[in-house]
């Protein structure tokens, strides 16, 4: 498995392309935007691009869709029908999709949004805006806080030390260290959610 | 990206060792898979998709090389040579590191998570998207080196420099920190505090 991570200036978000050399497909994760690097990555390594996962339904993860539809004949699957006008294979917790030579399991994780999912790929997580290195995704209310700190406990947590978290925004974290650091999963951090802060991720 | 095959011990939850069925700790011969991947990393060019969990590094000269998607998760590294080495995607979570040397390493989408970090010098370096949550940092300079969208939440960060360094994006909320200078930098581009997050 090669995975390429694309800093996006667009909402300073993480795109990522993971390619099979074996098969020469591959799969995007978040396309925030698709432009001449992304391209090259696709282009230079000879992959046929069959598929795009999307965590959650935010501009800022999907904005590149219109363009990289132009360019490819690519499958979007997504946790609704629908995501930015584009029509979705809708995906339930826990389903496992085989794409490109990988079986991706789609976990889903709401909190930061309800259409929120978690797509695990052997030892790696792409974990959208569910949970960032450090902290949790932004929730606009305790509840959803809460919420998204016990599926982040159930579904994140409950996988080995050594499991790569790759988010939507930020550096990339393991398991463990989320597990250990993570402020987000702190009990009194949902107490300090209110209107006047302006939590973002 | 390295291997993410299960150890073939039961009840182990751990990743294989590069090159054996196992981790390091039930590889048949872990002298000569630590050889094995020792003898990878010294390659000129630097290597890709090494499975280097828990290794034990000692006195080894691996500046200038180029490493893509390696594991060295709960490695350990003394009297390391890194200098001007790149690092893309490489995981160091849990790692021991005393007396090593990154200057003017390029460090990008790297993870150091909850790692001891002492006596080891990042000055000069591009250190891009790099997690240093809950690492123990102590005796450290990072002097002159970018850190943009880089973050140090619940560390321990005693006797250590980050002057003249672009801090912009980078979180710093520490759980400790003494001693710590941050002389010319762009402290204010930081975010230092949970109630001033931001895209």
């Amino acid at each position: 498995m090669k995975i390429y991570q694309h800093y996006s200036l667009y909402g300073f978000s993480n795109v990522y392309l993971v390619g099979n050399d074996a098969t020469k497909e591959a799969f995007a994760v978040d396309p925030a935007e698709m432009n001449a690097a992304l391209l090259g990555h696709i282009e230079n390594n000879g992959y046929a691009l069959k598929s795009v996962f999307v965590t959650h339904n935010h501009n800022h993860h999907v904005r590149g869709l219109k363009t990289l539809l132009k360019i490819y004949d690519a499958q979007v699957f997504a946790a609704n029908a629908s995501v930015a006008g584009f029509p979705c294979r809708a995906l339930r917790d826990g389903e496992i999709v085989t794409t490109c030579g990988f079986e991706v399991e789609a976990l889903s994780v709401p909190g930061h949004s309800p259409d929120s999912l978690v797509f695990r790929v052997d030892g790696v997580l792409f974990t959208g805006d569910a949970i960032h290195a450090g902290l949790i995704g932004k929730t606009l209310s305790s509840y959803n806080a809460i919420t998204l700190a016990d599926r982040i406990k159930s579904k994140i947590l409950d996988q080995a030390d050594e499991c790569i978290i790759l988010p939507g925004h930020g550096p990339p974290s393991t398991v463990g260290t989320e597990r250990l650091y993570n402020v987000g999963l702190d009990p009194e951090y949902a107490k300090r959610i209110t209107d006047r802060y302006d939590f973002f991720v | 990206m390295h291997s993410f095959q299960r150890c073939d011990r039961p009840g182990c939850r751990a990743f294989c060792f590069h090159g054996s069925p196992a981790c390091l700790d039930h590889s048949p011969d872990p002298a000569a898979s630590v050889q094995a991947v020792q003898a990878l990393l010294l390659a000129e060019r630097g290597a890709k998709d090494i499975s280097a969990q828990g290794i034990s590094l000692e006195g080894l000269d691996l500046s200038g090389r180029k490493y893509i998607g390696c594991s060295f998760i709960g490695a350990s590294f003394k009297n390391m040579l890194f200098t001007g080495s790149t690092f893309l995607l490489c995981f160091f979570d849990r790692a021991a590191f005393e007396s090593c040397d990154f200057s003017g390493a390029n460090v990008q989408f790297g993870s150091f998570g909850g790692s001891m970090i002492a006596n080891v010098s990042f000055e000069n370096s591009e250190l891009l998207h790099c997690n240093f949550d809950g690492a123990k940092i102590r005796e450290t300079t990072f002097n002159g080196s970018n850190l943009y969208d880089s973050r140090f939440i619940r560390g321990e960060i005693e006797g250590s420099d980050f002057e003249n360094c672009d801090l912009k994006r980078v979180y710093f909320i520490p759980s400790r920190q003494e001693r710590v200078s941050f002389k010319s930098s762009n402290t204010m581009e930081a975010i230092k505090d949970l109630e001033h997050l931001y895209l």
